[in-house]
């Protein structure tokens, strides 16, 4: 069989769907806090977060199915921090998300030395398959769609985002919005970091792998919707799976630095300033 | 020439003179100039488009001569924030030219409009006129960072001579501050356009574009940035006052063009001309009750 | 008043200090509480911390050699913070400078003095390199540098990790580890505190920061660069090219980062070796936040994060606890010390 044809496989076709999940999952969150005027950049540690609370809870109370949903709320605390931290400390938004990252990296290795001994590495647990992460991110971000631009609370989010002033007049509490939609965004990436867990059953501390970043950079490429964040993640996802077929022809080291490399030129390419939101990364002051 | 108070303005004029506990000037002196007028700056049949893309200035052409205050009339968002831009380097000219003198000012930068000698005065203070987190001292040299008095060489500022600067603003523009050394987001906001308006006529500028050189300010302020504004065309410098404000236009003004949708419609005479037909102008850009049109 | 956002927003030397200090004191309070909390001795922490980071003139130098390369990371971070720029790719542009310096050092035959000089420029223009691409794509594009950088950085990364792994092209067949040849003789930096690993790389990271510090706040090129950072639209209204100065600042972010690489492989390694950095590039981004972005104070900050590094290690090394705690601090004191009215909002709560 010919390499081109041994590469292009059903296989990928699954593989790109699997990987793109994760990415997807923090592009979706990431588009719910900035459509509604934070920026989160910390959806990286999220992940990380995530999936280290998956492997702890998973491994010590054998059931990976509480384990996901402990994911899913330690992500949404650390969202809830970020929000507190840019909402009532007036944080500079990417420098807390910063301030996440590095907090949960060192944590991370804290944690995992303290409990397993081995440093940034978890003993293997319980684990669920990635499909069902996968099957619940594409139904969510079909419904995200619909709730961002078809209902009256979708309405109501790219408002405060838009013009805080005037969902305030209209009634809208601005503040509350906004922790509600940072918090969710955690709870994404809380997800997308189960997901990462699940995919091998340990974590690991490289695991997650700048794909946080990938996510924002698929949110960017994918304007500012969920569609068009699942549709630049599936990109991602294919260059991914790509990247690990390639390893049998070229170096390692090579095939690894891709999907960073495709990131960057795809943002140069595809970029697209039109539906950034007004007051992204603006302190809101009630007047 | 002398203005006169109108009687509806009685009340107004009283109530200021008890804010400010002292006769207040609302009419101004302006001195005739001599000689034929010299123009200055040269606009021809400009046009720009505004942020949305949307052409915003539509062919503008005037002349500002030298000694004069040109009021721009106009209900706001008719072009007089692009026509601010354009005129300072900052929007891009989509056709026509600017030249000051004969000099060349089309598609150069705004670092060549103020090397030129065009000094501009903001409309919107917070954001263009001021980096509010620089100290007084560190503001009053915006536009002139790498003018020889202030960076003999480029490795090296002159701390003292800023200093000086800005302290001499300070004196001579009435700025209320504890020092030269505090962030200007502390300065109340009529000390703040004192600031500005010191920077760019310390400039020794031979052209001022003053984009709602008074709004917001107290009666003091304001009165205080008129009287500048003429001693500026007095000595020898060509005003363009753009100003939401028709009673100042009228008030200051050695002719008013008036704006409407992107075009200046009509050029008159502050004395032949009264509020009426202005606003109609204004309003509907239409010719037809204007008379006395001015060249 | 209204008081936002950024770091650099102004207030007295004295109370920035006051306030860094409170947040440090509050992170290693909490950090006590999780040591506790984790079934850890406190005390034998905080006492091999100490010991480790500042306990005679061993722990000394290497509380002194790690904080060499934070301190040109934190510099690079700040530049670029200053002009408004996210720069955390200085891992990569770290990498980037360490192979040229390795290259250069290695292959060159100059003289004494003057080797060392060429590997330190050319390992600087590297990293300017490496730090123009997301500068040049941010002016021209629009591309986010923050995600662009740090992309660059994993790409820096994997690069030399290929050239010096065993089929590459730079790989030193003598060994098998992922590394280069030993640099020559002539391009070492004198070592200075013998027998840690202290060299000259730390007086060159000092005097930086001084430069840094000159460039900001005394030529008229850094007024310029501050004013963008600080309100683009005024600066424009001043006359200055924001293009210009954002691909400027990104530039010199990645010299200094490149710097430090070059650091690492001209006194501390005598080589490039694969991913030999435990995370220098991040500990600029700490180190920057810490200082508040002002260059003499990233002096301190880096200082900091190499007492932690160091201390850290003998925390390890004692059994007392995992010494990444080290890092538990580093992360808390930054969470602190990013909020400006957190600490306020505190000490108005203690007066109630």
């Amino acid at each position: 069989m010919s390499p081109l044809g041994d590469i292009l496989t059903i296989q990928l076709v699954l593989a790109t769907l699997r990987l793109a999940t994760p990415i997807a999952l923090i592009a979706l969150g990431e588009t719910f806090s900035e459509r509604a005027g934070i920026i989160n950049v910390g959806v990286e540690g999220t992940a990380v977060l995530g999936a280290l609370v998956t492997a702890l809870v998973s491994y010590f109370t054998g059931s990976p199915w509480i384990a996901l949903i402990a994911a899913m709320v330690a992500g949404g605390l650390a969202g809830a921090l970020h929000a507190v931290w840019c909402i009532r400390f007036q944080a500079n938004h990417v420098v807390s998300g910063i301030g996440i990252n590095i907090l949960v990296a060192g944590l991370a290795l804290f944690i995992t030395s303290s409990v397993w001994g081995w440093r940034g590495t978890s003993a293997s647990a319980p684990m669920i398959s990635t499909w069902y992460i996968t099957t619940a991110a594409f139904l969510i971000i079909f419904a995200s769609q619909v709730f961002m631009f078809r209902t009256k609370w979708g309405l109501r989010l790219r408002v405060v985002g838009e013009k805080p002033e005037a969902a305030d007049t209209a009634g809208i509490d601005v503040h509350r919005t906004r922790y509600i939609y940072t918090i969710l965004n955690g709870v994404l990436c809380g997800l997308a970091g189960a997901f990462f867990f699940n995919s091998v059953g340990r974590f690991t501390s490289g695991m997650v792998g700048g794909r946080g970043f990938i996510g924002i950079a698929a949110m960017v490429i994918g304007n500012y919707s969920p569609i068009g964040g699942l549709g630049a993640a599936l990109l991602f996802g294919f260059i991914d799976a790509l990247q690990m077929r390639l390893q049998s022809y070229i170096p390692s080291q090579f095939s690894i630095m891709l999907p960073y490399l495709i990131t960057v030129i795809a943002l140069a390419f595809f970029i697209r300033k039109a539906n950034v939101p007004a007051a992204l990364g603006k302190h809101y002051v009630k007047q | 020439m002398i203005g006169t108070v109108r009687a509806d303005e009685t009340n107004e004029r009283e109530l200021a003179e008890m804010m400010v506990g002292r006769d207040v000037v609302f009419t101004v002196r302006r001195t005739e100039v001599k000689g034929a007028p010299e123009p200055v700056l040269k606009v021809v049949d400009v046009q720009a488009v505004d942020d949305r893309g949307l052409l915003a200035l539509k062919g503008v052409s005037f002349e500002l001569r030298k000694n004069e205050i040109l009021g721009i009339a106009g209900v706001q968002g008719n072009g007089q924030a692009e026509l601010a831009e354009v005129l300072t380097g900052l929007r891009p000219v989509k056709k026509g030219s600017i030249s000051l003198d004969g000099l060349e000012l089309t598609g150069k930068t705004a670092r060549d409009f103020i090397d030129a000698g065009i000094a501009h005065i903001p409309a919107d203070r917070h954001l263009r006129g001021l980096v509010m987190d620089f100290t007084l001292r560190e503001n009053a040299i915006l536009g002139r960072q790498r003018a020889h008095e202030f960076a003999p060489s480029c490795f090296w500022q002159d701390q003292r001579a800023i200093t000086r600067y800005t302290e001499r603003i300070v004196r001579e523009f009435g700025v209320k501050t504890p020092s030269v050394h505090v962030l200007v987001r502390n300065l109340s906001g009529g000390n703040q356009q004192r600031l500005i308006v010191g920077r760019e006529f310390s400039k020794g500028p031979r052209v001022i574009i003053a984009a709602q050189p008074t709004r917001g300010l107290d009666i003091g302020g304001m009165e205080y940035v008129r009287e500048q504004l003429l001693a500026m065309r007095d000595h020898g410098a060509a005003v363009l006052l753009i100003s939401m404000d028709l009673d100042e236009v009228m008030m200051l003004s050695d002719r008013i063009a008036v704006i409407y949708e992107g075009r200046i419609v009509a050029i008159k005479d502050p004395e032949t001309t009264d509020r009426r037909e202005l606003g109609e102008l204004m309003l509907s850009g239409s010719r037809a009750q204007a008379g006395g049109e001015m060249r | 008043m209204k008081r936002s956002a950024l770091l650099l927003k102004g207030s007295s030397l004295a109370h920035e200090l006051g306030i860094t200090a409170l947040s440090i004191l509050l992170a290693f309070g909490i950090s006590a509480f999780i040591i506790w909390a984790a079934g850890f001795s406190v005390s034998a922490v905080f006492i091999n911390l100490w010991k480790g980071a500042f306990g005679g003139k061993l722990a000394l130098g290497s509380t002194l050699t790690k904080s060499t390369p934070i301190i040109l990371t934190s510099l690079s971070f700040l530049f670029a913070f200053r002009a408004g720029l996210f720069n955390i790719g200085a891992e990569g542009q770290l990498y980037i400078g360490a192979i040229v310096a390795a290259v250069v050092g290695a292959y060159l035959n100059l003289p004494v003095g003057l080797h060392v000089f060429v590997c330190l420029l050319a390992a600087g223009l590297a990293g300017a390199f490496w730090g123009w691409i997301p500068g040049y794509l941010r002016a021209k594009r629009g591309v986010n540098e923050f995600v662009s950088t740090m992309m660059l950085s994993y790409v820096a990364i994997g690069f030399t990790d290929y050239l010096v792994a065993p089929r590459g092209p730079l790989h030193d067949a003598k060994y098998w580890a992922n590394q280069t040849a030993r640099i020559a003789s002539t391009a070492a930096l004198p070592r200075i505190m013998r027998p840690t690993q202290v060299s000259v790389a730390l007086i060159i990271a000092v005097f930086f920061a001084f430069v840094v510090w000159y460039y900001l706040f005394r030529t008229p090129a850094g007024y310029e660069l501050r004013s963008v950072g600080l309100s683009p639209p005024a600066a424009e209204y001043g006359g200055i090219r924001i293009e210009r100065k954002l691909i400027l600042a990104l530039s010199i972010a990645g010299l200094l980062a490149g710097l430090a690489g070059a650091g690492e492989v001209l006194g501390t390694h005598f080589r490039f070796i694969g991913r030999f950095s435990p995370g220098y590039g991040w500990d600029g981004i700490a180190g920057g936040l810490i200082a508040r972005a002002h260059p003499i104070g990233a002096i301190f900050a880096a200082l900091l994060m190499g007492a932690l590094r160091a201390g850290g290690m003998q925390v390890q090394r004692s059994g007392a606890a995992p010494g990444d705690i080290a890092a538990v601090i580093q992360g808390l004191v930054i969470f602190f010390i990013i909020a400006p009215t957190l600490i306020r909002v505190l000490i108005r709560w203690r007066k109630r």
